[in-house]
């Protein structure tokens, strides 16, 4: 047989006779094996329509699948307007994932981390249910949460320079139902704190235009420009008011960020700052995504603080233990030498408590997890043992764990993060109190 | 036998369509918006805590539906039938599993955020026709009947 090429046939090379049959003037044919052969105008067609579908289709799957992901939750919005008519939207319509995808990135992470720390202590307390994730989109969540009518008044919009708009909400009102059930606290919490029952849930209503009729001023919320696309900044709005209670203008330059080459450099460095009053190096220290707000306001927190004194303590030196956190590197303070007036001290961490020795004079102090527990039997005659055991697994939370400073990485430069050491020093804190505990923090604070 | 082989493609892409509809469909409840599948995909790998796992293997193979779905027909259209066959199998098990994930996990009409039933529910439906599809192409090849 032969190949006859693309769209063929294939063709017999020879003719087959029987016997002594008489060979016919026509070819004698077999019948083909296999499928039904088409004839080669009709196949070579075939296969180019097939062809030509098979490039469309895939074309077409590839267009909608660009178009599909293209949707992204995460991309920002193109304009400060359009950022907070989505916020708008997504609070009338209680959307709590869109919410979260309102918020600037960088905040909300942080935000989001310490939440799932703080989410995962409650569960050991047997505060929250086991089965609870805040950040889960089958969870439920603990208030609802509905707007109407949410209206900015676009004219009114005070760009503050290329990455920070303030906008006005003039006019709408946000709903916040509370929710409190079994399905974020556990059944024994519930009962703890509310012993005659839970109480009644009333929704709570903030009318806009009556809350801007009585300050006299609209609403402000900020957005900033991340990466091409605008966010609204809880940050930036709350600076925002700070600045306007001081009735300081937001600067017209920021503050640059000055990172470190490690975690614990960047620590002592911040310790040291902070010691010698230097705030603007403080605040050069700290991240520059989550904390940009405090690079823009800087120059007018240096101008708020005027001429801040040093608290006279130099530190000689400073060691730290590094423990990694969620979204970074916890610095926990091992030791220090600090010298204050001509006398040495040497602070250091021994079994869960801190000892300060005075280099001088040899003398040496020693400050545990108990001695905060019997100052406040001491202070507080009628304090019940219970409540007495909570504070010092509070304070011994802290001690075995120690103070430390979160950093993180930008950039390949470490920088403090202020809200995430806030964030650590609060697990730490609670990370020692017992499930019990809380039942006598509950009755003291009028649970029972 | 025969005019069932005949039917698996029509049957095979079919089911193809009703998945794709299905992963356009609402899958994800946040209050009163509702999320087709591609964007709570994205909302569920934008979390802090992004699934992990084979639960975040599925969050990738995802984004995977619709270009597999279109190399399905495309290689129909090429001839290539048990190899269609073979591809739209797996979009329909990728769809089965995680849709049922899914439905399992919906929350009840007072959660303010859970899992939609609409498009998951369609898309099973789909991928359940596809993968009966796909393998009726498939073994009428193997037995010899020809599609």
């Amino acid at each position: 047989m032969t190949y006859p090429g693309s769209g063929g046939q294939w063709q017999p090379e020879q003719q087959y006779t029987y016997g002594n049959q008489p060979t016919s003037a026509y070819p004698m044919y077999y019948p083909p094996q296999g499928p039904p052969q088409q004839p080669p105008g009709r196949g070579r067609r075939g296969l180019v329509i097939g062809i030509v579908i098979a490039v469309l289709v895939v074309a077409g799957g590839a267009a909608a699948t660009v178009w599909a992901l293209n949707r992204s939750t995460q991309a920002g919005s193109p304009t400060p307007q359009a950022a907070v008519a989505k916020l708008a939207t997504d609070v009338s319509k209680g959307d709590v994932l869109g919410i979260q995808s309102d918020v600037a990135p960088a905040e909300a992470a942080a935000l989001k981390d310490i939440t799932t720390d703080g989410s995962n202590q409650l569960k050991r307390l047997q505060i929250e249910s086991p089965g609870y994730d805040p950040q889960s989109p089958s969870a439920n969540t603990t208030a609802g949460l509905a707007g109407s009518g949410l209206t900015f008044d676009d004219g009114a919009a005070q760009t503050i320079n290329d990455h920070l708009v303030i906008n006005k909400l003039v006019s709408g009102s946000i709903t916040v139902s509370p929710k409190l059930d079994g399905s974020m606290f556990t059944q024994q919490f519930l009962h703890s704190a509310f012993p005659n029952g839970l109480p009644k849930q009333q929704p709570n209503t903030i009318d806009i235009a009556d809350m801007v009729h009585r300050t006299g001023q609209p609403l402000r919320i900020a957005t900033v420009k991340v990466d091409g696309g605008w966010y609204t900044s809880l940050f930036y709005t709350a600076a925002d008011y700070a600045l306007e209670s001081t009735r300081r203008p937001w600067p017209t330059t920021s503050l640059p960020a000055t990172g470190s080459s490690s975690p614990d450099a960047a620590a002592a460095q911040f310790v040291k700052a902070l010691l010698s009053a230097d705030y603007r190096t403080a605040i050069e220290l700290t991240d520059p995504n989550e904390m940009a707000v405090l690079h823009d306001a800087g120059p007018a927190i240096l101008d708020a603080l005027h001429a801040p004194k040093p608290t006279g303590i130099t530190v000689e030196d400073i060691s730290f233990a590094d423990r990694p956190v969620t979204g970074g590197v916890d610095a926990v303070l091992r030791g220090a030498t600090l010298e204050q007036g001509g006398d040495t001290l040497v602070l250091s961490r021994q079994n869960g408590c801190y000892a300060v020795t005075d280099k001088g004079t040899g003398d040496q102090r020693k400050l545990c997890a108990g001695d905060f527990a019997q100052q406040a039997q001491s202070d507080l005659a009628n304090l019940p043992p219970e409540v007495a055991t909570a504070l010092q697994h509070l304070t011994s939370g802290v001690l075995s764990n120690g103070p430390g400073l979160v950093s993180t990485q930008v950039d390949g430069k470490w920088y403090v993060s202020p809200v995430r050491s806030f964030g650590a020093l609060l697990d730490a804190m609670v990370s020692g109190l017992q499930p019990a505990d809380i039942k006598a923090l509950v009755e003291l604070g009028g649970g029972h | 036998m025969r005019l069932t082989a005949r039917g698996g493609p029509w049957l095979a892409f079919a089911g193809l369509a009703i998945v794709l509809v299905g992963t356009f469909l609402p899958w994800l409840r946040s209050g009163d918006a509702l999320r087709d599948s591609y964007q709570s995909v994205d909302v569920l790998r934008m979390q802090p805590t992004p699934p992990g796992g084979p639960v975040g293997v599925l969050l990738y193979a995802w984004l995977a539906v619709i270009p597999l779905c279109s190399i399905s027909v495309a290689l129909y259209a090429l001839r290539a039938r048990r190899t269609a066959a073979l591809v739209a199998c797996l979009v329909g098990v990728l769809g089965l599993v995680t849709s049922a994930l899914a439905l399992v996990n919906a929350g009840g009409p007072a959660d303010a955020i859970g899992f939609a039933a609409t498009g998951p529910i369609v898309t099973v439906c789909g991928a359940a026709t596809a993968l009966i599809g796909g393998i009726v192409v498939f073994g009428g090849r193997q037995s010899g009947v020809k599609p």
